[in-house]
């Protein structure tokens, strides 16, 4: 009776507890972004950025949470009720939604405490893992078009269509870029992609380097980055965020916490994107040095170097003009994407 | 349990259909066809399907929609 008990708790226990563990590492990664964001942007302009909150700052995103949920929350009258409330629900569900097939660990058992059913460091394990992501993403642009459109303003709305039709044109892109991974891993699951990347090469005979697909697909990796920054509406892309200062973007009417959520699900699409890339391309948990079962350390330091390269990019590179973004994405990225695909194909059918 | 979760991703995948053609407001249908397409999503998932899932939710709810949303509300 104990053992027909304990044999459904303990599973069902450790799933909640990772469920726990993700959400809340996911909240905490966005506040400590904007966190980041403000240190960083303040040290590339030469000042100190904030420093009276917490230790150097730290406690700047609660305060501004704070504030943010003491303000007033509008809707505009003629704006669609259901589809205005629905919008950053979509956005943040999304988001949060498309870490959940992310692996970030080896397969644990807890100091032999769960030997029999050892838990691999994800929420779940579909062998689909790649496609997940890519269905989750596209479904986030539904909350970028209906903010958009229930707003009711004209300004939200062309501003709304125009950051949609760019996170659909750079899709492409991103899609083609994980096929060439797909291919070479032979795989759709990411936790046997990042198991494909263990091992060495010797290079010279005396320099270990690492089995990554950064060394096999360099061009791969450059136009996934590319096209996630255009995904996530960051950095260079960001001419529909950027029309607040010259028009309005697709979030104008919205205020207090609907404002905060779709920049909650703006962050968590970031480290999403962050996380898929380090396990395509970078070998997601492991390192040389700490043992198996620390892997998820390292796991935290390489999505940790590409949040900051974001935040860096961000504040160093002046932005596209619309125009110029969409033909970077239609004529320069997509087909740069393809001749790589061809590329991988090619190899590897002839080198096997 | 696999009974019950097909009664309801049937029922919502009928409902909502049914609803589509009885909206005034053609971004109202196109939503509520986008939750038609997911409850058939689920569908495929208890057929043992996942990849047939994921694929008509990247391909319909995911691209086609997004263009007849962007046609409907203009």
């Amino acid at each position: 009776m104990i053992e027909w008990l304990l044999s459904w708790i303990t599973p069902l226990t450790v799933h909640l507890l990772l469920i726990f563990i993700v959400f809340n590492m996911l909240v905490m990664s966005a506040a400590f972004m904007v966190w980041l964001e403000r240190k960083v942007c303040a040290y590339i302009q030469d000042r100190k950025g904030p420093n009276r909150v917490g230790f150097e700052g730290s406690l700047q995103p609660f305060a501004d949470v704070i504030k943010l949920l003491f303000k007033e929350q509008l809707k505009p009258k003629a704006a669609d009720t259901i589809l205005f409330a629905i919008a950053p629900i979509v956005s943040t569900t999304a988001a949060f939604a498309a870490f959940s097939v992310v692996p970030f660990g080896a397969t644990l058992d807890v100091f032999g405490l769960l030997k029999n059913h050892p838990i691999p460091l994800e929420i779940t394990d579909v062998n689909v893992a790649v496609l997940v992501i890519f269905a989750i993403t596209s479904m986030g642009i539904y909350g970028i078009v209906l903010a958009g459109w229930a707003s009711n303003s004209k300004y939200s709305l062309l501003g709304g269509l125009r950051s949609s039709a760019q996170m659909i044109s750079y899709e492409l892109s991103y899609g083609l870029a994980m096929a060439a991974v797909i291919m070479m891993a032979g795989s759709l699951s990411l936790r046997e992609i990042v198991m494909n990347q263990s091992g060495h090469w010797w290079l010279l005979g005396v320099l270990p380097v690492p089995r990554w697909y950064l060394f096999l697909q360099p061009l791969g990796f450059f136009i996934y980055l590319c096209a996630g920054v255009a995904e996530t509406n960051r950095a260079p892309f960001d001419f529909p965020e950027a029309e607040q200062e010259l028009v309005a973007g697709y979030h104008t009417e919205y205020s207090s916490m609907s404002f905060a959520m779709f920049f909650l699900a703006e962050y968590v699409n970031m480290v999403t994107v962050s996380a898929v890339a380090t396990s395509l391309y970078l070998g997601g948990w492991l390192g040389p040095f700490l043992p198996d079962w620390l892997g998820w350390i390292w796991f935290l330091v390489k999505v940790f170097l590409i949040l900051f390269f974001y935040v860096w990019m961000r504040w160093t590179l002046p932005r596209y003009r619309y125009d110029q973004l969409m033909e970077f994405g239609w004529k320069w990225l997509l087909p740069a994407a393809v001749l790589n695909l061809f590329v991988t194909a090619a190899l590897v059918l002839w080198v096997g | 349990m696999d009974v019950l979760a097909f009664y309801i991703f049937g029922a919502i995948a009928v409902i909502a259909s049914l609803l589509v053609i009885g909206q005034g407001n053609p971004m109202h249908s196109v939503m509520l066809l986008i939750v038609s397409f997911g409850a058939l999503a689920g569908l495929y998932v208890l057929l043992d399907a996942p990849f047939t899932a994921v694929t008509q939710i990247i391909v319909y709810a995911g691209a086609i929609m997004v263009l007849s949303s962007s046609s409907s509300c203009c």
